[in-house]
């Protein structure tokens, strides 16, 4: 097996004295999607943010190691790290409409983004953002548009060809269907899973909905207050759980022909 | 950072002219306060064609005349034309206001902006600085520099900036700091964008719609406290064709000419009416909730 493209290795974060996250091996391989589930407040976005060096102006503590292909991102440098993030980790969030400036057009923010990291001319920009477009199934014309024009499942697809027109090599997906309602969280699945085909994008997948986990990861991690209580295929963790936690978590999922949750 | 200007007027265009050009079609006050503006603004450029004399020209044997068609608005008792005088002094009273205005938001807007993103120490400092200022009455603490600094207009135009640009930095704290907790400025964040970029391009054109209104609303109040500082005589002096002046002169002479003091004195009413018309119906139009139902 190759080296893995991010890993993460005894990481902790701490605010305030307090420990948040103590996580001691999470890994993703090219191409591979990984899950992490978990109860709100188990630590997984802060883990998403820790990776993406967003935790210091909350004032929270990392340390350990987290690594790009082998680079250190843990302590690297305020400016070397606006270069990575969007560039070569992009992050995707539950609320797709609001993670967008309302006062910019779609293609505004999109030259511009390409445009801060290095796409050179305008016109390469644009070719790179209609080639984007493309590929998430959505018209040109959208450019035109303002944030609060699109749908919850456009502007989450918008989001996703940015990752894509940036050809970002991670993707930290938080919640990003969570918001949505259920068939349109099906076709941001499907494109996710295109994606992942198409470019072997890596995909950390945050969410809650063991449905979700179960249909796109490869592999899932269960978070419960800051640790990974277990993880594995996704199918072994998702069908027969082997820790405590977990298995309550699988036995929450209401099902039909269940009248009752028995755990 | 080159492109920030551009950038903040191109933006700042479309979200709230947008707005501002449909209001105007909807909202009769609006367009009745932006006409009364623009007449006030051409009144001022074009006051040398339109006044019949000098404003300073003085005639000893036409003093204290009442209104006639010689002199619509009478004399003063220089024998100066006093519809001369009022129509200079659209020349004086809302440059004034625009320059106090133009430096506490130059001061304010920044201030605000930073202490709304970083909040913590930042935020601390600037906002017990901008409580200094506040903790003394507008007009006192005016009144108090304006005495201190010799009697001109400049002085009165820094003396009512001071008392004015803590206003703009609280107002626009508050609102950068509800931006800065919103979801697209933590999703800048995770794009690699900068800090000053932040403040310029998300922060600042998402914290402006209230001071837009705000402003607006304060010219009249600028315009009248100028006026009341030289009213007190600390600001503008003779022959200095000032609408608070003039008030302050024609007193002596009211209970006998009338018009020294009411046509200057309603000229001060019209211009803080037609901004203050201005203000209330951009408030309408840029209310966030109307933007959100009809974009």
């Amino acid at each position: 097996m190759n080296a893995p493209r991010l890993a993460l290795r005894d990481v902790t974060i701490d605010i305030g004295g307090r420990r948040i996250v103590d996580l001691d091996r999470l890994e993703l391989a090219a191409g591979e999607v990984v899950g992490l589930a978990g109860e709100s407040g188990s630590g997984k976005s802060m883990t998403a943010q820790a990776i993406l060096g967003l935790t210091r102006s909350i004032g929270a503590d990392v340390r350990g190691s987290i690594q790009l292909d082998g680079e250190e991102l843990v302590g690297m440098s305020e400016s070397k790290l606006r270069g990575i993030r969007g560039r070569r980790i992009a992050m995707i969030f539950q609320s797709p409409v609001s993670s967008m400036n309302p006062v910019f057009k779609i293609g505004d923010v999109f030259i511009r983004a390409l445009r801060l990291h290095g796409a050179g001319s305008k016109r390469e920009a644009e070719s790179r953002t209609k080639d984007a477009l493309k590929e998430v199934l959505l018209a040109p014309d959208l450019l035109e548009r303002y944030p609060s024009q699109l749908s919850g499942g456009q502007a989450q697809r918008v989001a996703i060809a940015m990752a894509l027109a940036l050809r970002s090599e991670v993707l930290v997906a938080d919640e990003p269907t969570s918001a949505l309602d259920v068939t349109v969280q099906q076709e941001i699945l499907d494109l996710l899973r295109g994606v992942r085909a198409e470019t072997g994008m890596s995909v950390l997948f945050i969410s809650h909905d063991l449905a979700v986990l179960a249909e796109l990861c490869d592999r899932v991690a269960v978070m419960q207050r800051g640790r990974i209580v277990e993880m594995g295929p996704a199918r072994a963790v998702l069908t027969h759980p082997e820790d405590a936690y977990t298995k309550e978590l699988v036995a929450a999922v209401p099902r039909l022909g269940q009248t009752e949750a028995t755990s | 950072m080159s492109d920030g200007a551009d950038v903040l007027t191109t933006v700042v265009a479309e979200s709230v002219f947008g707005a501002i050009r449909r209001g105007l079609r909807e909202n009769r006050l609006l367009a009745i306060g932006l006409l009364m503006a623009l007449a006030i603004v051409v009144v001022g450029l074009l006051a040398p064609v339109l006044a019949p004399s000098a404003p300073d020209a003085t005639h000893p044997l036409q003093t204290l005349r009442a209104p006639s068609s010689a002199h619509w608005f009478g004399t003063d008792q220089l024998g100066r034309d006093l519809y001369s005088r009022v129509l200079f002094g659209t020349r004086i009273s809302p440059v004034v206001a625009f320059l106090v205005l133009a430096i506490s938001c130059g001061v304010g807007i920044p201030l605000g902006i930073v202490a709304g993103y970083y909040g913590g120490l930042v935020d601390e400092v600037i906002m017990r600085i901008t409580d200094v200022f506040l903790a003394f009455p507008a007009l006192l603490l005016a009144l108090a520099l304006a005495a201190v600094l010799p009697a001109s207009l400049g002085s009165v135009t820094l003396a009512v900036s001071v008392t004015w640009w803590p206003w703009y930095t609280r107002l626009v704290r508050g609102q950068a700091a509800s931006v800065s907790g919103r979801p697209f400025v933590e999703g800048a964040k995770a794009s690699g964008v900068s800090d000053l970029r932040i403040l310029l391009r998300h922060v600042l054109p998402n914290s402006l719609t209230p001071l837009v209104v705000q402003v607006s609303l304060d010219v009249s109040a600028v315009i009248l406290t100028v006026s009341a500082l030289s009213f007190l005589g600390l600001g503008a002096q003779d022959p200095t064709p000032e609408w608070g002046l003039m008030v302050s002169q024609g007193q002596l002479y009211f209970p006998g000419q009338w018009w020294l003091v009411t046509f200057p004195g309603l000229a001060i009413v019209m211009t803080a009416v037609a901004f203050n018309l201005l203000g209330d119906g951009l408030r309408d139009v840029l209310d966030p909730r109307r933007v959100v139902t009809t974009r």
